[in-house]
């Protein structure tokens, strides 16, 4: 009797034919350093920003460490790991919100900005007038975005993958993350066009 | 999240790579000639841009080193310890990251289908060689080129050569690029524009067709690749990057290469 791999078919990225083992750390590692860089669109997408994404993955990968048992190796590790990124992420959201109220209650004392702004000189020298403005605006409109829409735009538009890859990380159907994507796109730029309005 | 209209599910497909064959050809001949079309596609590339800038993984994707933690507290040392077992493998982040910008484009933003020149070269001759946005003036080139890319491209006037405008070849290096067309005589010549990070290997148009030549330039943030049945570029060298500072009236040209600063 041929024999079938259970992982191969739930999709977590296993030749067929290999039986899966439990993930020891060193297998951790090269599996999470593989998985790192969709993992980072999971963190901004709910931290709204770069800033603190790279703590975030740290922390996870701390998590996942101490979890390695509870990880089913049938199952997709991109999508165990997008889970305990979104619970930090999540986590470390709350905590900036906190820190940032704390600090505009402070600034409005010492007229001291809490605003933190992206430098308007971009890597060429280039001084861009409207450009921190457009920022912030489609900063807003991304925000403004439910998670799961903000993350599979993220992962579909900025790291180019595949419906199939953001179905099998989030656990959703493909056709829900390319709706996700669809609507979000035109949320985004209805938001823009509004605001462009005089 | 409001309902998508027909409209903005067609051009979300569009900007997804997503249609094909006669849809695509009906969509960018609509481009073409739907101003406020493209202006939504316009903006929506924008905001995409925009968000790979802000978002982007880049330098923030570099790894902690022992040095960074060596004045650290206890506890700090502990938890580097514990994901120490880890740290070899975040080295292969780095390589892997870079390789695999390498593989997907610099930026790796786009999500269209990849496309090479000489796809872009044979679908716009197909077309008659339509543009579908024109510049009339430097002043408007200027404008035009650093709303996209963030810095102006212009060109010397190069005698026989007429710029007629622009197409979009998104897909050969990101979902920015740009092809400008360009006439010598009965020649058809492209140049495709796009931001230098987001270069790559380009397929050489001359394996498909032996007739057509392809040559490349960075020049500051833009890399530029003309194709062209010459055996040489007329284009390449007549492309420079505006002032950051210059602004320019309806009607007038551009300062043109300025050569003192060359070697």
């Amino acid at each position: 009797m041929p024999q079938v791999s259970r992982t191969a078919e739930a999709g977590a990225n296993v030749p067929a034919g290999i039986v899966a083992s439990r993930l020891d750390r060193e297998g951790f590692g090269v599996r999470f350093s593989g998985s790192r860089r969709k993992l980072w669109w999971v963190a901004v997408s709910i931290l709204g920003r770069r800033e603190h994404a790279d703590d975030v993955l740290q922390e996870a990968a701390l998590i996942a460490l101490g979890k390695l048992d509870e990880f089913d190796p049938v199952t997709s590790f991109d999508a165990w790991m997008a889970q305990i990124v979104r619970y930090v992420a999540l986590n470390a959201a709350r905590k900036v919100h906190r820190r940032s109220s704390h600090h505009e209650h402070y600034a409005a004392d010492t007229h001291e900005s809490p605003v933190e702004h992206e430098s308007p000189i971009d890597a060429d020298g280039v001084l861009s007038q409207d450009r921190g403005a457009f920022d912030d605006r489609v900063l807003g409109a991304l925000r403004a975005l439910p998670e799961q829409a903000r993350v599979c735009l993220l992962l579909r538009v900025l790291e180019g993958l595949s419906y199939r890859d953001i179905a099998s990380m989030l656990s959703i159907p493909e056709g829900t993350a390319m709706s996700h994507v669809h609507r979000a796109r035109t949320s985004m730029r209805r938001h823009l066009e509004k605001g462009d309005r005089p | 999240m409001s309902e998508p209209t027909p409209r903005d599910t067609l051009i979300a497909r569009y900007l997804d790579g997503l249609l094909e064959g006669d849809e695509l050809r009906e969509f960018e001949s609509a481009l073409a000639s739907d101003a406020s079309l493209r202006s939504s596609v316009e903006l929506d590339r924008r905001i995409a841009d925009r968000l790979d800038a802000m978002l982007h993984p880049g330098a923030a994707f570099s790894i902690r080193g022992n040095r960074e933690n060596a004045s650290s507290s206890d506890s700090n040392r502990r938890r580097w310890k514990l994901i120490g077992t880890i740290a070899a493998a975040l080295v292969i982040v780095a390589a892997i990251g870079i390789a695999y910008r390498i593989q997907v484009g610099a930026s790796g933003s786009f999500a269209s289908a990849t496309r090479e020149p000489i796809e872009i070269y044979r679908t716009t001759i197909e077309r008659g060689f339509e543009p579908a946005w024109v510049c009339e003036d430097d002043a408007q080139m200027l404008s035009y080129t650093r709303e996209r890319f963030g810095r102006g491209l212009l060109f010397e006037p190069v005698p026989g050569l007429t710029l007629v405008g622009w197409g979009y070849a998104n897909g050969v290096l990101s979902d920015l690029t740009l092809s400008l067309l360009v006439e010598h005589g009965k020649e058809r010549i492209l140049l495709l524009v796009d931001r230098s990070r987001d270069d790559r290997a380009l397929e050489d148009p001359a394996l498909t067709d032996p007739t057509l030549h392809m040559f490349r330039r960075k020049i500051g943030r833009f890399v530029l690749y003309e194709v062209t049945p010459r055996d040489r570029p007329l284009l390449l060298d007549a492309a420079y990057t505006a002032r950051p500072d210059l602004e320019l009236a309806p009607g007038q040209q551009g300062p043109g290469i300025d050569r003192s600063s060359r070697q």
